[in-house]
């Protein structure tokens, strides 16, 4: 746990409620302060969610791990985020996410798909986004530098 | 591919005496010809991010008119004082050095589309494989009784951006206490649904901050209605009460004329008086298009949903403003993300490559008053032969001020970002 002033994200999961654990959490010099909660995580059965997005989080992120990520289809769709997303960024707002590791992606895009995270456009742009093409997202970001 | 690797492979083909006889025509024979149309916002990213896919098996031509490009988006943020000139106009030397395209500086003038080549204002002849057409918009200037491209120069437009953005802004810079500007919106469809209320924040936060709080600005709308509405209705109740004053079409009845050296819009209603008039007509897509055959009656050219193909001529992709995109608007945003879809059937066409299922992504910032943005988007696909809409997004009302200033952010970070991924 890094407690130089930076904020963290403690995650836990707990599928038989089919909730997740958010802790989030603020360390000073004299120690940290964290505040947890339970966030009942909705199932969205809708056409723009994407085929398979009426699972669970913990076992869509699961499943798309378990997906062989196709590279090729990746760097395609990939086009699409790099408008914003370059390999340095101009402020905080828009992070880089060229190297992320593939099992960080998938949680935290999935994440998004299941509006745990918070950024209405990325909810949005994941909302659309069916498993395998996040598996192959996944994939070819995760073998950039 | 990299752009190191093609300038290396440039310098071995340099290097090599044996090559050096006949490389022209090693290289007319083995390599396709891609010829883009327009370096805005469509034809600029489809020539990077195509170089950078092909490296060396394509020769790829850009043909424009200008020396450097100065975006639409973020003119209204120059005219607010947010930005300079300067870093809203980008050259295509990255283009040219880092990407071995070859930048014609010219107007094409005309397509010949049975020979499959480009005609020139400088007098050159550009055959293709695959030609690529985004040339943004056309103006209607007589579409507002009254107004003309000359009277453009006292009653700017400023919806290319330039010259006009510069008229504009000297002309905002000029208002006294107590005087009006009207604007008269663009009818459906144009570029940019949020620019008109963008812009009107703007003038109005400059208005504001000078001090000029006599002064007020009249939008006459064509439009019942227009984008992000309440958003930007609320905004300027809350930032710059009582200063503007919009109209639809069910009041003010319609335009009836314009004076422009009198500064007046007559309409069925009444007449408004202004000491700027700020115009934008109506639109359609850019003449090279319309001389093509490229359009339809409705002004704009109609394409593949999945591709971006002209459904006129299948060797002819349209994008941007230019082309009938469904529910897709109007926007760099647009025309960035049509650009990749473009450019993975360009490679299909004239390589190996795979072709996958077409996304499509917008989004539209807009900035109200200092760090307060707000944002509208969507994500599209095609859905039985047309590009529509699969998940969406809409700043909200009762968002908190640092929601809010997170948006403004993203903006900024947005323009570096597709700025980049236009011009490298
Ligand atoms: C005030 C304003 C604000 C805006 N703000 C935003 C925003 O915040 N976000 C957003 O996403 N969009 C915004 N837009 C919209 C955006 O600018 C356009 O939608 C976008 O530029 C369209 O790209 P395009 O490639 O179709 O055309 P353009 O970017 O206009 O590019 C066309 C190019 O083709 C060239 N050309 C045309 N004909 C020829 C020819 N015959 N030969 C050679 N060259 C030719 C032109 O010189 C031009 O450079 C805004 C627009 C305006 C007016």
């Amino acid at each position: 746990m890094d407690c130089h002033g930076s904020t963290f994200r403690y995650l836990a999961r707990d599928w038989h409620i089919t909730g997740r654990i958010l802790c989030a959490g603020r360390c000073f010099i004299s120690g940290c302060l964290v505040v947890c909660g339970i966030v009942m995580i909705p199932h969205f059965a809708s056409a723009e969610t994407g085929k398979s997005s009426d699972l669970p989080l913990g076992e869509a992120i699961g499943q798309v791990l378990a997906i062989e990520g196709d590279a090729e289809y990746g760097a395609y769709l990939a086009t699409e985020c790099v408008t914003c997303h370059q390999q340095e960024s101009a402020n905080h707002a828009i992070p880089v996410i060229e190297g992320l590791p593939r099992d960080y992606f998938v949680e935290a895009m999935l994440e998004y798909k299941y509006r745990v995270r918070e950024n209405t456009l990325m909810q949005a742009v994941m909302g659309s986004l069916g498993l395998e093409e996040l598996s192959a997202l996944a994939t070819y970001f995760s073998t950039k530098d | 591919m990299s752009s190191v690797t093609r300038r290396t492979f440039n310098k071995l083909i340099g290097a090599s005496a044996g090559a050096m006889a006949m490389p022209g025509i090693l290289r007319a024979q083995s390599r396709k010809n891609v010829v883009i149309i327009g370096g805005g916002a469509g034809g600029a990213t489809t020539a990077r991010h195509l170089a950078e896919k092909a490296g060396d098996a394509l020769n790829i031509t850009l043909i424009e008119d200008s020396e450097k490009y100065t975006t639409c988006f973020f003119s209204n943020l120059y005219l607010g004082g947010y930005r300079d000139f300067s870093s809203i106009t980008h050259g295509y030397d990255r283009l040219v050095n880092d990407y071995g395209i070859r930048k014609v500086t010219a107007r094409a003038e005309e397509i010949d589309r049975s020979a499959q080549q480009v005609r020139t204002s400088t007098g050159e002849t550009i055959p293709y494989d695959r030609l690529v057409v985004s040339p943004g918009i056309d103006l209607i200037y007589d579409s507002v009784p009254g107004y003309s491209e000359e009277l453009s120069e006292i009653a700017p437009h400023a919806w290319k951006a330039g010259p006009q953005t510069q008229i504009l802004k000297s002309k905002i810079d000029a208002l006294k206490n107590g005087d009006q500007v009207v604007m008269v919106a663009p009818p459906n469809p144009y570029r940019c649904p949020p620019g008109p209320y963008e812009r009107v924040s703007m003038i109005a936060h400059i208005l504001k901050s000078r001090g000029l709080d006599d002064c007020g600005i009249v939008v006459l709308d064509p439009k019942e209605k227009f984008s992000k509405q309440g958003l930007f209705s609320a905004g300027w109740e809350k930032y710059y009460p009582g200063m503007v004053e919009w109209y639809g079409p069910n009041i003010h009845g319609g335009i009836k004329e314009i004076d422009v050296e009198a500064g007046t819009v007559t309409t069925d209603f009444d007449t408004f008086g202004s000491a700027l008039l700020n115009i934008i007509p109506a639109q359609r897509a850019g003449r090279i298009a319309v001389e093509s055959g490229l359009t339809n009656d409705s002004g704009f050219c109609p394409i593949d949903a999945e591709s971006m193909r002209s459904t006129v001529d299948k060797n002819i992709f349209v994008l941007g403003d230019a082309s009938i995109a469904g529910a897709m608007p109007k926007s760099g945003s647009a025309a960035n993300s049509q650009a990749k879809v473009v450019v993975m059937h360009l490679l299909a066409d004239l390589t190996d490559a795979r072709v996958f299922p077409t996304r499509y992504l917008n989004t539209c910032w807009s900035l109200v008053e200092t760090n307060d943005g707000i944002k509208v988007g969507a994500q599209y696909a095609n859905k039985d032969g047309a590009i529509a809409s699969t998940s969406s997004f809409i700043s909200q009302n009762d968002e908190s001020e640092d929601i809010r200033k997170q948006t403004f952010e993203e903006s900024l970070a947005w323009y570096d970002g597709i700025t980049k991924d236009m011009f490298g």
